[in-house]
C-alpha cells in the first residue's frame, strides 16, 4: 500500500494472531490514524514458512481513507489487496490491486483536482532496492543508506486501468566528526512519475501518484523518496491552483488554493547533530542539531513538460535553515526546531517559527 | 510551472460522446444543448470515470463552477448566476412552468425507467461504464440500477403496474406537448428556451440512444411533429459549424426518418379528429399543470420550500374564488381542502407546515367556507361532525383578513413571484386530478364534453 507523500505523524495499532491454520501463518489486523485525518483498516497474512521452507510472501487486504480536503480538496478511498515478496535482504517486490475512488465532498476543488475525481483501478508492480548501512535510523552518525523504488502501473490487458511509471531515489550519508558524538548527515532525494499508454503526453498523471512535499517528519529519518522539508507544512509547496470561488464566506477555510502535487520532485538536506555538554542530556540521547534543506517540484504531465525548464526549476527552489533539539525515544524521534524560511514561493504554506516533528524509523 | 492556469473561456464537462451525440448522458445533454441554443462558445471536456456522480455535468470558467447538483441543475444555476438566461421573459408565461414540470417530471421519469429498467441498461452500460475497468463497471452498474429502481419506486410486487403508469404518463405528456408545439419552431414563440434544450435532449436521447425495441421510443415516434421539431433544431444548432470542439453528430437513422414522414400525412387527415380531441386534451392539460407542481418542486427544492412555493402558487391561483376551477367543485377542491383541514386540525401548532399554510389567509378562508357549507351542513353522510376550527385557528384566520388588507400593496408587489409559482402549482393538479381520473373511461369524458 503506497500512501501519498508528505505524510504527517500516524498512530497505528495492530493485533496479531499466530498459527491459526497450523502452517506458522501470522495474521494481523491493523488500524491506523494519521494527524492528517487519514485512516486505514487492514488485514494481513504473512507466511514465514511454506512447506518447510522459508517463504518470503506477505499479503494484505486493506480499506483505507486518506483525507486531503484541507490541502488538496479531495478524499481518497481505496479497497485493495497487496502481495509482497521479499526476494532477499535488499530486494523486495510487491504487487497491488486496488479500487481507488477520489471524491470531493466540499465541491470546492480546483480545476486539476476536479478533472481527477472518479474511480480508477490500480494494478501496479513495485520493486524496491534498499540498503541501510547506517548505525542508527533515529540518530545516524555513521554509514549510508540508499533506496530505489520503481513502480509500473497498468500491468493488465485492460487499458482502462491506471497506467503510470514512477521512480524514487533516496540517498543519505552520515559522516562522524569526532567530537561530542557529532555527525554530519546529508541526503538527496528525487522522484519522477509519468503516465504511459496512448496519449500519455497530454494525459495528466493521477494525483495519488504525484509527489507532495512538506509535513512534520524529519528528513533525517524518512527513507524512500522526496517528502519532508523542514518548515513547510503538509503539502505546503509546489504547483497550486485556486479553488472554486465560494458563494459566501461562511466556510471559514483559510486556504483558498489546492496543492496539486508535482510529477518531479527533488529535495536535499544537511544536518549537523551534536551532543550537549551536559551529561544529563547525553545519557538520555537528547542532542542538538542545525540543519538546512531545499526542495522543489514541478508538473510535467498534461503537456506541462513544455513549460518546464531547468533554469526556472532552479530559480524556484525553496529552502530553509534552522536549529533544534532532538529527543529520541525507542519508538520515535521528536524534534523541537526553530526554522527560518530562506526562500519560498507565492502561496507556499511555510513560515519561520518553532515546529515539532515526529518521525519513526520507517517514515 | 506553478500558479494559475489559463482558465479563460467556458468549459462544459460532461460524460463522453456516444451514439452519435456529443454527450450521450441524459443529464449532460440538456446543458450542452442549452449552451448551443444560447450560442455561447464553449469547450467540451469529458469525465468518464465517475458514472455515479450527480455533479456532472458542470460548467466552469475561471474559478466559477456550476455543478449539476446545485440550484436545480446546471441550467438553473447558469440562469440564476446570470451567465446565460434564455428564459428571462418566458418565466411569467402561463405555460412555462407547467411545461417545464411536465418535461422534468413525467418525461424524465420515463427516460430514467427506460434507460435502467426497460431496456435492461443496454445503453446505460455504454454511456457510463465503457471507460471503466470491468470489475468497477459491474459493481457500479448494479448499484446504479438498484438506485434507479428505488428512485422510481419499483419493487417486485408493483413492477408491472409502475411500468404501465410510467409509459401512460409519458404517452400523455407526448400528446400534450405535441398539441402544444404544433408545427412551431420552438415551444415558446419564436425564441429558444431552456425547455427546448431539455425537451430536445429527451427526444434525441430517446431516438438515438435507446434501442429500436424501446417502448418509449416507439411512443415518441408516433408524434411526427415532435420528430420534425427535433430534426430542425438539431440541424440548426447542433450540427452547424461552431467554435465548439464537439464531434459532428450522426444523421438520424433511416427508420427514424421514415417514421417521421408517416405522421405528416397522418396529421392532415386527422385534423378534424384533433379538433374534436382538443377540448378533452385542453382540460387534461390544465389539470396536468397542477400536478406538475408536486413533481417539479420535488426536483427543485427541499420539502418545506416546495410546500411554501405550492401554497403561494395555489393562493395566487385561488384568490378569493370559492372553488379552484370556476364556480364548480372538482376533485382538486376535495383533495386540497382535505390537505388544509388535515394540516390545520391534525398537525400540532409547532408544525412548520401548518405555520406556512396559515400565512395564506385566502386559503384558510377557502377551507372555512367549504367546510361550513359541505362538511358541517346537515347531510346524509354518516360522518361525525367535524370539530369547529380551534380558536387559535379562527384568530389566525381573522388575522390574515385584516393582515391581507394592509398587505394588499405588498401582495401586488409579490404578484409576479406568485404568478410564477402559480404555474408550478398547476402541475400539482395533474397528479391529483389524474390520480382521481385514472379510472375514468372515454365515454364518461365525452359525456363531460357534451356538457
Amino acid at each position: 500500500m503506497v500512501f501519498s507523500g508528505a505524510r504527517s505523524s500516524t498512530l497505528e495499532g495492530s493485533l496479531k494472531y499466530k498459527n491459526i491454520f497450523g502452517h506458522g501463518d501470522i495474521w494481523d489486523s491493523s488500524l491506523a490514524y494519521g494527524c492528517d485525518n487519514s485512516g486505514e483498516v487492514g488485514l494481513g497474512l504473512y507466511l514465514p514458512r511454506l512447506r518447510g521452507r522459508p517463504s518470503p510472501f506477505t499479503s494484505r487486504l486493506y480499506l483505507s481513507t486518506q483525507d486531503w480536503l484541507k490541502f488538496s480538496s479531495y478524499r481518497e478511498r481505496a479497497l485493495g489487496v497487496s502481495l509482497g515478496v521479499l526476494l532477499s535482504k535488499n530486494h523486495e517486490l510487491g504487487y497491488t490491486l486496488a479500487w481507488r475512488n477520489l471524491i470531493d465532498p466540499t465541491q470546492m476543488a480546483s480545476r486539476t483536482i476536479r478533472r481527477q475525481i472518479g474511480h480508477s483501478l490500480v494494478s501496479d508492480l513495485k520493486y524496491t532496492f534498499k540498503v541501510d548501512e547506517r548505525n542508527s535510523s533515529l540518530r545516524p552518525t555513521r554509514g549510508y543508506s540508499f533506496v530505489s523504488t520503481s513502480q509500473i502501473g497498468g500491468l493488465v490487458p485492460d487499458s482502462r486501468t491506471l497506467r503510470f511509471l514512477r521512480q524514487e531515489i533516496d540517498l543519505k550519508y552520515a559522516v562522524p566528526l569526532g567530537f561530542y558524538r557529532s555527525a554530519l548527515n546529508f541526503g538527496v532525494s528525487g522522484g519522477i512519475t509519468f503516465p504511459w499508454g496512448s496519449g500519455y503526453k497530454s494525459r495528466a498523471s493521477s494525483v495519488s501518484e504525484r509527489f507532495f512535499l512538506g509535513g512534520n517528519i524529519s528528513p533525517v529519518c524518512s527513507l524512500g523518496g522526496p517528502s519532508a522539508l523542514w518548515g513547510f507544512k503538509t503539502r505546503g509547496l509546489g504547483p497550486n491552483e485556486p479553488r472554486r470561488e465560494a458563494e459566501d464566506d461562511k466556510s471559514g477555510d483559510a486556504y483558498e488554493r489546492d496543492f496539486v502535487g508535482g510529477d518531479v520532485a527533488v529535495t536535499a538536506f544537511a544536518d549537523l547533530s551534536f551532543d550537549f555538554p551536559l551529561r544529563w542530556f547525553r545519557e538520555r540521547g537528547i542532542h542538538g542539531h542545525v540543519f538546512a534543506c531545499a526542495g522543489n517540484m514541478a508538473e510535467l504531465s498534461g503537456n506541462k513538460y513544455r513549460n518546464f525548464t531547468a533554469p526556472k526549476f532552479m530559480e524556484t527552489f525553496r529552502s530553509s535553515v534552522g536549529a533544534g533539539i532532538v529527543l529520541p525515544t525507542s519508538l520515535f524521534r521528536m524534534e523541537l526546531n526553530y526554522c527560518h524560511i530562506v526562500k519560498k514561493q507565492e502561496h507556499d504554506r511555510a513560515k519561520s517559527g518553532f515546529f515539532l516533528t515526529f518521525s519513526t524509523p520507517s517514515s | 510551472m506553478e500558479g494559475d492556469q489559463d482558465t479563460s473561456g467556458f468549459t462544459l464537462v460532461t460524460r463522453k460522446p456516444c451514439f452519435g451525440l456529443p454527450t450521450a448522458c441524459p443529464n449532460c445533454l440538456p446543458a450542452y444543448i442549452y449552451l448551443k441554443l444560447a450560442q455561447l462558445p464553449f469547450q467540451l471536456a469529458f469525465n468518464s470515470t465517475f458514472p455515479d456522480s450527480d455533479e456532472l455535468p458542470y460548467f466552469e470558467t475561471g474559478t466559477y463552477v456550476a455543478y449539476n447538483y446545485e440550484d436545480g441543475g446546471v441550467i438553473e444555476k447558469l440562469k440564476k448566476d446570470g451567465v446565460v438566461n434564455l428564459d428571462s421573459q418566458l418565466q411569467s408565461l402561463p405555460d412555462y412552468l407547467s411545461l417545464k414540470a411536465l418535461i422534468l417530471s413525467w418525461l424524465e421519469e420515463a427516460l430514467a425507467y427506460e434507460t435502467w429498467v426497460g431496456t435492461e441498461g443496454v445503453s446505460a452500460w455504454k454511456i457510463y461504464y465503457s471507460d471503466l475497468p470491468w470489475v468497477i463497471s459491474k459493481v457500479l452498474f448494479y448499484k446504479q440500477t438498484y438506485m434507479a429502481k428505488t428512485r422510481l419506486g419499483i419493487i417486485k410486487e408493483n413492477s408491472e403496474e409502475r411500468e404501465k403508469q410510467i409509459y401512460k404518463r409519458a404517452s400523455d405528456a407526448y400528446e400534450a406537448l405535441s398539441t402544444r408545439l404544433g408545427e412551431q419552431k420552438f415551444l415558446f414563440e419564436d425564441r429558444p428556451s431552456s425547455l427546448d434544450a431539455i425537451f430536445l435532449s429527451h427526444i434525441l436521447f430517446t431516438i438515438q440512444v435507446l434501442p429500436e425495441t424501446s417502448v418509449l421510443r416507439t411512443k415518441l415516434l408516433e408524434h411526427g411533429n415532435l420528430v420534425r421539431y427535433a430534426e430542425k433544431l438539431k440541424l440548426e444548432f447542433l450540427e452547424a459549424p461552431s467554435s465548439s470542439s464537439s464531434p459532428p453528430l450522426h444523421s438520424f437513422p433511416s427508420s427514424f426518418s421514415r417514421k417521421g414522414s408517416k405522421p405528416k400525412s397522418k396529421s392532415k387527415t386527422e385534423k378534424t379528429e384533433e379538433e374534436k380531441k382538443f377540448k378533452k386534451r385542453a382540460k387534461l392539460f390544465l389539470a396536468a399543470q397542477f400536478l406538475a407542481v408536486v413533481i417539479y418542486l420535488s426536483v427543485m427544492g427541499g420539502i418545506y420550500k416546495r410546500a411554501s412555493d405550492a401554497y403561494e402558487a395555489l393562493s395566487t391561483r385561488l384568490g378569493e374564488q370559492k372553488f379552484l376551477f370556476e364556480d364548480r367543485p372538482s376533485s382538486l377542491d376535495a383533495i386540497f381542502l382535505s390537505h388544509i383541514l388535515f394540516t390545520i386540525q391534525v398537525l400540532p401548532e409547532t408544525s412548520v407546515l401548518r405555520t406556512k399554510l396559515l400565512e395564506h389567509g385566502n386559503l384558510v378562508r377557502y377551507a372555512e367556507k367549504l367546510k361550513l357549507e359541505f362538511l358541517e351542513a346537515p347531510s346524509s353522510s354518516s360522518s361525525p361532525p367535524l370539530h369547529s376550527f380551534p380558536s387559535s385557528f379562527s384568530r389566525k384566520g381573522s388575522k390574515p383578513k385584516s393582515k391581507s388588507k394592509t398587505e394588499k400593496t405588498e401582495e401586488e408587489k409579490k404578484f409576479k413571484k406568485r404568478a410564477k409559482l402559480f404555474l408550478a402549482a398547476q402541475f400539482l393538479a395533474v397528479v391529483i386530478y389524474l390520480s382521481v381520473m385514472g379510472g375514468v373511461s372515454n365515454d364518461e369524458l365525452e359525456y363531460e364534453d357534451d356538457d
